[in-house]
């Protein structure tokens, strides 16, 4: 789910969606020093020190021009990607969902705020036009307990 | 003597112990890498071309995949890698046996093999696309000796 810059929370479905990766790492610094605790003559094992946390959101989805069941579903088509490409960041949340369109949130999963970094779209003859999207996560993320 | 080999299915990561709810749920594949990083040791004292190294340091890291058992345990997962104190995880491999579906094949034999030590929890790639389950790759890279 995505927000818009200007609101509070997550509320928008990425219409159509086929494909969602959730990538998380953490930057590490070498931190092994003489003093190492483990060390053996002549084999010291790396120690390290946590630098940065840092994550980004890949999706894919159909080109959509409508949605299911009207504009009411609440669904972020690329032309709501392509408004909020901007520097201000917008909200974003991983959640499971049930129901019609599977729209209707089960739990809560992660969320936080982040930035969309790229979206490309693709028209190959006779297929299903697609869009991809990419939103760097900014800032700390919430692990939801529901 | 028949040398006697394990599957795949049998050579498990555990996370923070070594009894059956630490091995990792629904494990799909696990890759351990211990490295050891050299620099030349050659000098002119030493006759011939070939290659002398000295090992410098060395290095080891876990990456394992997994099937999401359901939203605790990407929950779980996400606490660990947003945690305060990270570097402290304690990780390992192990043997298991299967028991017929008791433990679920959790069951860890301490293996001449098995070795833990502390790592953090650094990379996590949640997947989930359209009418599959959902997968969960978690990189741990250590912290320290292996035990």
């Amino acid at each position: 789910m995505i927000g818009t810059h200007d609101g509070s929370s997550a509320n928008f479905y990425v219409t159509m969606a086929k494909s969602l990766t959730a990538h998380f790492s953490a930057q590490l610094e070498d931190s092994t020093t003489k003093d190492s605790t483990d060390a053996t003559t002549g084999q010291n094992w790396m120690e390290y020190e946590l630098v940065e946390r840092s994550g980004e959101i890949q999706f894919e989805a159909l080109l959509a021009v409508t949605e299911v069941q009207g504009d009411d579903q609440q669904g972020a088509r690329f032309e709501k990607f392509l408004t909020e490409m901007e520097d201000e960041p917008i909200f974003w949340a991983l959640v499971y969902v049930h129901g019609a369109n599977n729209r209707q949130r089960t739990t809560g999963l992660c969320s936080g705020k982040g930035k969309i970094t790229n979206l490309s779209a693709n028209g190959q003859n006779r297929q299903n036009a697609t869009f991809n999207g990419t939103i760097a996560v900014y800032g700390d993320i919430t692990v939801l307990s529901e | 003597m028949a040398v006697k080999r394990i599957k795949g299915q049998n050579f498990r990561i555990f996370v923070n112990g070594k009894t059956n709810a630490q091995a990792v749920p629904e494990e799909t594949n696990c890759t351990v890498n211990i490295q050891s990083n050299v620099e030349s040791a050659g000098n002119k004292d030493v006759d011939g071309n070939w290659k002398q190294d000295q090992i410098v340091t060395k290095s080891w890291n876990v990456q394992v995949e997994s099937q999401a058992a359901d939203a605790a345990y990407l929950r779980n997962i996400l606490n660990r890698f947003n945690s305060f104190e990270p570097g402290n995880e304690l990780v390992g491999w192990d043997q298991t046996i299967s028991d017929g579906g008791t433990t679920q094949n959790r069951t860890a034999v301490n293996a001449v093999f098995s070795r833990s030590g502390r790592a953090f929890l650094n990379d996590v790639t949640i997947t989930a696309n359209d009418r599959q389950p959902i997968s969960v790759s978690c990189q741990y890279t250590g912290n320290g000796a292996l035990n």
